[in-house]
């Protein structure tokens, strides 16, 4: 293997390393695949300043059932790593936003990748 | 006015539970039907300056009373599925001001006009009068819920929309359900 390509494959190992030790981390709930992939998700909508409904979140995931989704946007709201808000008109609307520990999470998964480039 | 359904035998508990379900399934289809006819119309995924299942409420409750109740409360609560799972009494109250509200209307507007509970000798007018209280009560009680929930008046907004939609629709209904009966049983020529 190329000492480049070689290189790269490490900074990744040492990536995921570095996140599987955040996810250990006292004050950072356990999240499984599936939670991680739809925080992901919702992520990119918080981050380009889109809200996004939780009927558009069950939907915008082919990959996984929106029955799923619903779950588990439930249990990560009840890990704290969401918060569900009405909408200014129609309370039938509910909004998912972050909160202060999704974006501790998501500082924390950036700190791992500066870490492991700079290692 | 709004006494409960009398006690009745096995075969009147079967109508019920079918004219139930039956309002329930046609309410969940006309919902969608609306949602994907009229989603340039939509302001919310429930609010919609055109709602066509408004005519669906209106012609349930004055056809099979309670029964068509119950299967609005059904239908609502199956479309309100996302907000049952994080705010359960919201979607029961919700579910009951996208039902009740429609018989209360209906029994008022009947007793006004002194429409018999066959509904024989109805106009056409007063058929249209139901669709306008129905829709401004239910709009009107679903604001005022929001508004309660919200601790703010932003909700209000949403009434106009909502009273519209509602009335468009269901005169949409009626006239298409008219312009239907009329080809199909044209009226009968007197000689």
């Amino acid at each position: 293997m190329p000492s480049n390509k070689k290189e790269s494959s490490l900074l990744y190992f040492k990536f995921l390393n570095l996140v599987a030790a955040t996810r250990r981390l006292p004050g950072i709930p356990e999240i499984d695949a599936v939670e991680d992939r739809i925080l992901a998700f919702l992520a990119r909508s918080w981050y380009a300043g889109e809200r996004i409904s939780v009927v558009e979140a069950m939907n915008g995931m082919p990959e996984i059932s929106p029955t799923t989704v619903q779950r588990r946007l439930k249990a990560l709201r009840f890990k704290g790593l969401l918060q569900v808000e009405n909408d200014q008109q129609d309370n039938r609307l509910k909004y998912v936003q972050p909160t202060e520990l999704s974006m501790r999470y998501f500082a924390a998964l950036g700190q791992c990748m500066r870490k492991a480039q700079a290692d | 006015m709004l006494s409960a359904p009398p006690r009745q035998g096995p075969s009147s508990v079967l109508h019920f539970v079918a004219g139930m379900a039956a309002v329930a399934l046609v309410y969940v289809l006309v919902f969608k039907l609306n949602a994907w006819l009229f989603s340039v119309a939509k302001i919310t995924d429930h609010i919609s300056w055109i709602f066509l299942p408004a005519a669906i409420r209106m012609l349930a409750v004055m056809l099979l009373g309670w029964a068509g109740v119950a299967g609005l409360y059904i239908g609502s609560l199956s479309l309100l599925g996302s907000m049952f799972e994080f705010d359960p009494v919201g979607a029961l109250i919700v579910a009951g001001l996208s039902s009740v509200p429609c018989l209360i209307a209906a029994r008022v507007v009947q007793r006004l006009f002194r429409v018999r509970t066959d509904l024989a000798g109805m106009t056409g007018r007063q058929l249209l009068v139901f669709g306008v209280a129905g829709g401004f009560l239910s709009s009107g009680l679903h604001t005022l819920y929001f508004a309660y929930a919200a601790q703010s008046l932003a909700p209000v907004e949403g009434f106009v929309p909502m009273f519209v939609g509602d009335t468009l629709g269901t005169f949409i209904v009626l006239y298409l359900g008219a312009l239907v009966i009329n080809r199909v049983l044209p009226p009968a020529k007197e000689d």
